[in-house]
């Protein structure tokens, strides 16, 4: 690929840092979440896909996550 | 991608064409030594065509063989094998696109391309051809790896906003910015359509009016956002108009105000007329002064004296006054003469006396008229025999001085008229006038648009409030609900990836947009040779409106287009390519088509030495002139050199014939040093003359 990701990939890392660690965990779930957000992006740019689908299901997966671990602390 | 091998089939002039890139790291320069016209533009266009189909090529441009007629099928094939390495894995493929077209048909028919991967057991042929290009070599990247010389000079001339544009579309490309901004849209629809979810379930009527509230805020601010972004756009433009419009009007005021200068024509042209008359009365002063008596007092001074001395010595002796004949002329109207005789003519003696007075008259007649003369002389001229200084020559002094000076004063008026003549017709009717109204109107423009966009930035930030506002109050409310929780955790976690998204966005419009100019700087003044301490050139930057600028001594801001020569010219917007594809990351050869121009010397050599560094691999196209004078530095680094030559160029620029008369280029393996039967060339006009003359 001509694109090279790690750099925007780097900065996002950097930013992920001052998320708000809402649950144990929730920094490293959102910045995987992120990766893969990049790299679908990247992939919708040459060959269309319903991008907003998955966008919804990665954060989806960390709403899940959190609403767990929060709910699981809660309790 | 690295390019490996390049084969093109009647594309032009390039008929079985081979050429083979240097891939080796140290030595990655591949060079393709051309005269002018013989297919170095040719190869860069077949290059951009097999890579990335027609929409590389200009506007009307054709690739059909040129020595094909009206109605004859043209064939043209590109097939071009290379590399790509993605996550440490290298894959070799084998792209080919082929034409047919009649010539002439007028229809231009779309290529059609084969991909393959070739693998150790065999060729793999790869579906949907376009979306792996699209992939190993993106076409936002095109203009910026395959270029021109005087193509990348667009980045620094030309209207500014559309340097702007260019340099800020070229930075947002390689940087892959479109792709982020297109993220965050995408996170915001996930969260808009949580949202809509958790409203659809819910039966309360405050959060379904936050819902609704916010619906319409984000239909809103982008808007909002685009107007701003046309405002700003608009603003940019006026303030280039109107700062060119100022810099008209100041030229205008320069050449002057026609009404003035036709006034101050009109007050030559009758200063030039008063001089002229001035110069014809020291001409009749000075004339004068050549004809009076005094002239010839002041030339003939000793002989007039010599003169005068013989005429008072006739005087003394009673020749002067000539008196002679008017006494004997009275005495015969007398009745006696002056001796007392008689002159009676009725009296036999006066008669014979009267007679005898008539004889000596008559006689006399032609000695008096001489001595007429004499005496006038000797009257008429007794100022010009006197003794003594006259003032002539002081006088004749001041009227030669007086009409030498009158005369410069005519030529210098002369010279003023016609100069404000010239001015006259530069100066266009209405010249400061209508430069004034053209400013001020930019101007009354700027002054409405600048709060106007102020006031729509105050808005969006207002908007942006209260979409916060709102999106908290909507989670509280949803809190209440069933299924609250789970949706405000899912819109927690959206909002916190939008936020990092944005900022990334931001990080990488401003650090990596710093980090370009950074770069940039470092490679220009290197390929220029600009020592920090005492170079006219100090630095070059991007600004943060995506203007290359360049600053000289005592930070002197420099326009690249009009402050620069055009070897720097050059130089910098290579720097700029460089950078930009350095700092990208992006891992593409960088083909460039004679960017030598204009350069010489160190400039020339350091420009090849900073691009080699700084690109994975590089392409050139130089004509013999770029590469005199930086062979050394293609000794050094270029891996692949080959020589291409158009034989039509026989008997005029070629030495020998090189056995055809096809349009077609003719490869040799030629480097930059070595010439053979084929390319060699006559150096100049005098070596073709002195040629022809050994013939």
């Amino acid at each position: 690929m001509a694109y090279k990701d790690e750099k925007v990939v780097t900065i996002i890392t950097e930013q992920v840092a001052s998320v708000e660690e809402r649950c144990a965990g929730y920094r490293e779930e959102v910045q995987i979440a992120l990766a893969e957000i990049i790299q679908a992006e990247r992939q919708h740019q040459f060959a269309r896909t319903n991008i907003v689908s998955k966008v919804g299901d990665l954060i989806g997966r960390v709403g899940t996550y959190l609403d767990r671990e929060t709910a699981t602390k809660e309790a | 991608m690295r390019l490996i091998r390049a084969r093109f089939d009647g594309f032009r002039l390039l008929h079985n064409l081979e050429i083979e890139f240097s891939t080796d790291p140290l030595r990655n320069i591949t060079v393709i030594r051309a005269a002018n016209e013989s297919g170095k533009t040719t190869m860069l266009t077949a290059l951009q065509w097999c890579l990335f189909g027609e929409e590389a090529l200009p506007s009307g441009y054709t690739p059909q063989s040129m020595d094909l007629k009206r109605g004859e099928i043209s064939d043209t094939v590109g097939d071009i094998i290379y590399e790509v390495t993605s996550k440490g894995v290298t894959k070799r493929f084998r792209l080919i696109r082929s034409l047919t077209e009649q010539v002439g048909a007028g229809v231009q028919r779309k290529s059609t391309t084969q991909l393959y991967e070739l693998l150790p057991t065999g060729n793999h042929e790869i579906p949907n051809v376009e979306a792996h290009l699209a992939v190993h070599m993106p076409s936002d990247l095109r203009e910026v790896f395959f270029t021109d010389g005087d193509q990348a000079l667009s980045f620094i001339q030309g209207a500014r906003t559309d340097q702007q544009r260019r340099v800020k579309k070229a930075i947002e490309q390689l940087m892959g910015l479109p792709m982020l901004e297109e993220a965050v849209e995408h996170v915001k629809k996930v969260e808009r359509d949580v949202r809509a979810k958790a409203e659809k379930s819910s039966n309360n009527a405050e959060l379904k009016q936050t819902q609704q509230e916010l619906e319409m805020l984000e239909t809103a601010i982008p808007e909002l956002e685009s107007r701003l972004k046309q405002a700003a756009d608009e603003i940019s433009n006026l303030t280039d108009l109107y700062g060119k419009a100022d810099r008209e009007l100041q030229e205008a005021l320069k050449r002057g105000n026609r009404d003035e200068i036709a006034a101050e024509l009109k007050r030559i042209q009758r200063e030039r007329q008063a001089s002229e008359t001035r110069i014809r009365s020291a001409e009749n002063r000075q004339a004068g002064l050549l004809s009076n008596n005094v002239f010839a007092r002041e030339m003939l001074g000793s002989k007039l004296r010599i003169a005068g001395n013989l005429l008072d010595d006739l005087r003394k002796k009673g020749a002067i006054p000539n008196k002679t004949i008017p006494i004997l002329e009275d005495r015969l109207q007398h009745a006696d003469c002056i001796c007392g005789e008689s002159l009676d003519k009725t009296d036999p003696d006066g008669a014979r006396r009267h007679r005898h007075i008539e004889e000596l008259i008559e006689e006399s007649r032609g000695a008096d008229a001489l001595k007429a003369k004499v005496s006038d002389l000797y009257f008429e001229g007794r100022d010009l025999f006197a003794a003594g200084q006259t003032k002539w020559i002081a006088d004749y002094t001041a009227a030669f001085s007086d009409r030498n000076t009158e005369q410069h004063t005519y030529d210098e008026l002369g010279r003023a008229e016609a100069n404000l003549e010239a001015k006259l017709d530069k100066v266009k009717d209405d010249n400061v006038q209508q430069a004034r109204e053209m400013r001020d109107t930019y101007r009354a423009r700027l002054d409405e648009k600048i709060p106007s966009a102020a006031r729509l930035e105050q808005q969006i930030r207002q908007h942006r409030e209260r979409r916060v506002d709102l999106e908290r109050k909507f989670q509280t409310l949803s809190a209440r609900e069933d299924k609250g929780r789970r949706f405000n955790c899912e819109l927690t976690a959206a909002r916190d990836i939008r936020g990092v998204v944005e900022r990334a966005l931001e990080i990488m419009k401003t650090r990596e947009v710093h980090s370009v100019s950074t770069k940039m700087n470092e490679h220009f003044l290197r390929m220029i040779g600009a020592h920090p301490d005492n170079a006219l050139i100090q630095r070059a930057e991007i600004t943060s409106e995506f203007r290359i600028v360049v600053f000289g001594r005592n930070e002197r801001v420099l326009d690249p287009s009009i402050d620069l020569n055009g070897a720097s010219r050059r130089a910098l917007t290579i720097a700029f390519v460089l950078a930009l594809t350095e700092v990208s990351g992006v891992e593409a050869p960088n083909v460039i088509d004679t960017p030598l121009g204009m350069m010489s010397g160190f400039v020339k050599t350091e420009v090849v030495r900073v691009a080699s560094e700084a690109s994975s691999q590089l392409i050139l196209f130089l004509t013999h002139d770029e590469i005199n004078g930086c062979e050394a530095i293609l000794d050094a680094r270029a891996g692949k050199v080959m020589t291409i030559t158009n034989p039509l160029h026989f008997p005029i620029v070629l030495k020998n014939d090189p056995g055809t008369t096809d349009a077609r280029a003719l490869p040799c393996d030629c480097d930059h040093r070595s010439v053979c039967q084929l390319c060699d060339r006559i150096a100049s006009a005098s070596d073709a003359a002195a040629m022809e003359e050994a013939a």
